[in-house]
């Protein structure tokens, strides 16, 4: 027969070459390296907006380039550029105290980063990372202050009160995937919607029904120390807290998912191809579904961890606050 | 295969004992399930997940089965196991099964969906265009593997296949019988024996002509004043 030909036996040397992995810190250099050039980037382009905003620039166009005033424009491109940055380094990385409220500016992120990545990876562009932390601050406001609760131990009042901002926040984006899977409607015109509708939601809630009668300021009662998430260091002066183990554990808890199960490997699939998806067997509009919901899983609970972590009163705006007015 | 809703008819897979044969409103997966494969028309578009490894190219319908995962937990050693073996198999040239399937050539992403759908017991083979654009010898090897798997080689059932292609070469050469269609519609079912590339190429057309083995005072094929028109646009 012809056909035994076809049939190679394997042997043990391809096997070895064709199960080694191509090229393994490839994905690693490409997350590393491409991140730190635009750091650099961005820190060279800030570099020259901050001289032309300095730089004293001389009357006339033949005084332009005499030495003396190249020198001093110099000098005072240089002076800007090193107060600056001189200032953001302290601000950020200078002393324990600012290291500890960079980690704590970036819990937030961390976790809404990796719901936009999760998104990604499932094919869809979830612009509503922000109104699905505004639901799940709510709802973890809510039910940290509510006298409902109020009696729990902390080991099962502030578990509840995450999971509660974590549901919150899937449902919060289970709505514009439902619309996706079946009427088509676009994610990214849908989340933007639901941003408006939660962070205006929030604030009527905080003005109305949630607030506190005795506060001056619209804001709903404190947390009861119950649902606190604890701080890690007792210094007051460090505000770092748990949400940081938090964001790091999502963030493994996410990569086994996605890459260990087959849950993540249909996600994964729907998100490079949604063609071969179908064809293999899987759900479009199913898949969509749980990607979104899981994306407004971590986005929630990154809003239940800002209240329960750091502010403790849910605000109108409350994470908007330092950029929009 | 699943992938369209039918708007009227009915598909039945005939011949497999103790299952309900009929197909017609049945999901991509019940059908798969049922052992039925399929070479889609474009490998690209619907056949690979380019960016994904060819390991788990090699494991897109059978990924959530056992031996390749437990429960909702994916076995990566096995489907590395796996992949190592079907690449041996069916002779994918590739640097590693971690390589993306995109950067193969077009023979050996062919060859990867033909080893995946062969891999697994199958009744029926639906295979569209199995073979364009791509080199002799992997147009060979996929001819090969097709009519094995029409005998029955090396092991286990015979199986059914329903071959969709516009090459005439590869139709003749490898069917048994040959339905022209032309606008939707099976103009006519052909032995392949009687078949003749003209006849079919008229065929394709939309011109039915009268059988080849009468008329013997006009040349088979040609188009002339007597035939039917009913299929005429």
């Amino acid at each position: 027969m012809s056909g035994k030909a076809t049939e190679t036996k394997p042997t043990p040397t391809a096997s070895r070459v064709l199960s080694t992995p191509i090229f393994p810190w490839a994905g690693f250099v490409d997350n590393l390296v491409i991140p730190l050039l635009a750091v650099l980037l961005a820190l060279i382009i800030g570099a020259l907006v901050i001289s032309l905003a300095k730089v004293q620039f001389p009357a006339t166009a033949a005084d332009f380039f005499k030495a003396d005033q190249l020198g001093r424009m110099w000098q005072e491109a240089i002076t800007g550029v090193g107060t600056a940055y001189r200032g953001l380094w302290d601000g950020s990385f200078g002393r324990s105290g600012s290291i500890s409220e960079t980690l704590v500016a970036a819990i937030p992120l961390i976790l809404g980063g990796l719901a936009v990545a999760l998104g990604f990876k499932g094919g869809l562009f979830n612009i509503g990372v922000e109104g699905q932390l505004y639901a799940g601050a709510v709802v973890a406001a809510w039910l940290g202050y509510n006298a409902l609760f109020s009696g729990l131990p902390g080991l099962v009042h502030l578990p509840l009160a995450l999971l509660g901002g974590a549901l919150a926040g899937a449902a919060w984006a289970f709505i514009p995937g439902l619309l996706k899977a079946r009427t088509g409607a676009h994610e990214v015109i849908t989340t933007i919607m639901l941003n408006y509708v939660a962070v205006f939601l929030t604030d009527y809630l905080v003005n109305f029904p949630m607030r506190d009668a005795g506060a001056s300021s619209p804001r709903t009662p404190f947390i009861s120390p119950g649902a606190i998430l604890p701080r890690l260091f007792s210094d007051a002066q460090f505000r770092l807290h748990w949400g940081l183990l938090l964001a790091v554990l999502a963030t493994v808890v996410i990569y086994w998912l996605l890459f260990k199960t087959t849950w993540g490997f249909e996600i994964r699939t729907v998100g490079a191809n949604p063609f071969t998806a179908r064809y293999a067997g899987m759900s479009i509009g199913r898949n969509s579904v749980i990607a979104m919901s899981l994306s407004g899983l971590l986005a929630g609970l990154a809003g239940a961890v800002q209240i329960l972590g750091l502010e403790y009163t849910l605000k109108g705006r409350f994470f908007l606050r330092h950029w929009i007015r | 295969m699943g992938l369209r809703k039918p708007l009227a008819g009915r598909i039945w897979i005939t011949g497999i004992p103790g299952i309900p044969c009929e197909t017609t409103h049945l999901s991509p997966r019940q059908i798969t399930e049922l052992g039925v494969a399929h070479i889609p028309e474009d490998r690209q578009r619907e056949g690979l997940v380019t960016s994904f490894p060819v390991a788990d190219n090699l494991v897109l319908n059978t990924y959530y089965q056992p031996p390749f995962a437990h429960g909702p937990f994916i076995d990566e050693e096995m489907i590395q196991k796996y992949a190592l073996k079907l690449v041996q198999e069916f002779d994918v040239r590739t640097p590693s099964i971690f390589t993306q399937a995109g950067m193969l050539s077009g023979g050996n992403q062919q060859k990867t969906v033909v080893a995946r759908e062969f891999s697994r017991p199958i009744k029926l083979l639906v295979a569209a265009q199995p073979t364009r654009g791509l080199d002799v010898g992997s147009i060979e090897f996929i001819h090969r593997q097709i009519v094995q798997k029409r005998d029955g080689f090396p092991a286990g059932e015979k199986c059914a296949i329903l071959l969709v292609s516009a090459d005439l070469d590869e139709i003749i050469s490898l069917s048994d019988r040959i339905a022209v269609m032309y606008r939707g519609r099976i103009l006519e079912v052909l032995d392949q024996k009687t078949a003749t590339r003209e006849r079919l190429g008229l065929l394709m057309a939309g011109i039915t002509p009268p059988p080849a083995s009468g008329a013997p005072g006009t040349q088979p094929g040609l188009p002339g004043p007597g035939l039917p028109g009913k299929h005429r646009f």
